[in-house]
């Protein structure tokens, strides 16, 4: 197991894990947020190449609201 | 300047980037907010107060109970009656020498056409993907600056689309269109958070207006609980559908709900 910070948080995942394995294993859609990994707004085009790392910083943010 | 707008606008004026020729800038400018709901709320009040002289707005809601935590243009008496009417005789009240247009219509690809080509600058301040899409769409094909605001509890984003600059649009940050029925009634929203928002939209708005530099290809988070914000980088996408294609796309935004605005 590694820990990586998610949203703040610390948070424990198996090693080796992709960021949208992550997601879908967390219940989040990733047409519904941007995702920031390690303070870079991340590309969906390559969200299934990013493993995440033991520190990796996540920042999931859920954007639509106005009205 | 007549004295009576030096006089309104004295303490605006004091500031180097607008001075009167600035003021001038904001007199003759061209608005469009899209939807007066949070965000168009205090979007519109502080494009009126700045003396934006030509301030659109665009919705088709009537005022419901529920709006009250955060729309501040209405009151309890504004129930059930259309948004826009009410926004603009408050908006007309609060500042009578600006020109405020309304704009009763279902956003379509052909009203949206339109409707937009009338307005310097565009604020999208609506709560749906699909009208999102539209308006970025419509406002990158016809090379009209748009910003972009959102909310979510007490988060919040920002974002300024430059066309004519070939900047990244709302298209590059979600390229893939998320399920129609994510708007915003399915979580919360806090007033202040959308009054935050709507500000910075406004702000982005008059700094474009006055020449000044803005959140092109960047993008800014508010984080209300945590008291931070933060600005980072987009990356155009080069295979983007809208900012990188000049052919308009077809369906998704085919869906557009104004009615949830």
């Amino acid at each position: 197991m590694i820990t990586i910070k998610v949203n703040g948080k610390n948070k424990e995942i198996e090693e080796n894990e992709s960021l949208s394995n992550f997601l879908k294993t967390n219940g989040i859609n990733f047409d519904e947020v941007t995702i920031e990994h390690n303070f870079k707004i991340v590309d969906f085009i390559n969200i299934a190449n990013i493993i995440l790392k033991k520190g990796d910083v996540l920042e999931i943010l859920r954007f639509v609201g106005g009205g | 300047m007549h004295t009576k707008d030096l006089e309104r606008y004295q303490r605006q004026l004091l500031i180097e980037h607008i001075s009167i020729k600035g003021q001038q800038k904001l007199f003759d400018a061209k608005v469009l907010v899209c939807g007066a709901g949070g965000l168009g709320s205090s979007a519109l009040m502080y494009l009126a107060a700045a003396g934006v002289g030509n301030i659109g707005l665009c919705d088709f809601d009537v005022v419901s109970l529920s709006n009250l935590n955060r729309q501040i243009l209405y009151v309890p008496d504004d129930l059930r009656k259309q948004k826009i009417i009410i926004a603009k005789k408050k908006l007309e009240k609060f500042n009578p020498d600006i020109k405020i247009i309304a704009h009763f219509e279902k956003l379509t690809l052909d009203n949206a056409k339109r409707i937009f080509k009338n307005y310097d600058i565009i604020i999208d301040a609506v709560d749906n993907f699909s009208s999102r899409y539209l308006i970025n769409e419509v406002a990158y094909k016809n090379f009209i600056p748009l910003v972009c605001g959102a909310v979510c509890e007490c988060e919040g984003i920002l974002t300024t689309i430059i066309p004519k600059e070939n900047t990244s649009c709302f298209r590059c940050i979600y390229p893939t269109s998320p399920s129609l029925n994510f708007t915003s009634k399915t979580f919360g929203i806090l007033g202040a958070v959308a009054g935050i928002i709507g500000s910075m939209e406004a702000l982005e708005a008059i700094k474009l207006i006055l020449g000044l530099d803005c959140l092109k290809n960047k993008i800014l988070i508010f984080k209300g609980i945590e008291n931070t914000y933060r600005i980072r980088t987009i990356i155009k996408k080069n295979n983007c559908e809208v900012c990188a294609n000049n052919v308009f796309t077809k369906g998704e935004w085919g869906n557009v709900k104004t009615e949830d605005w």
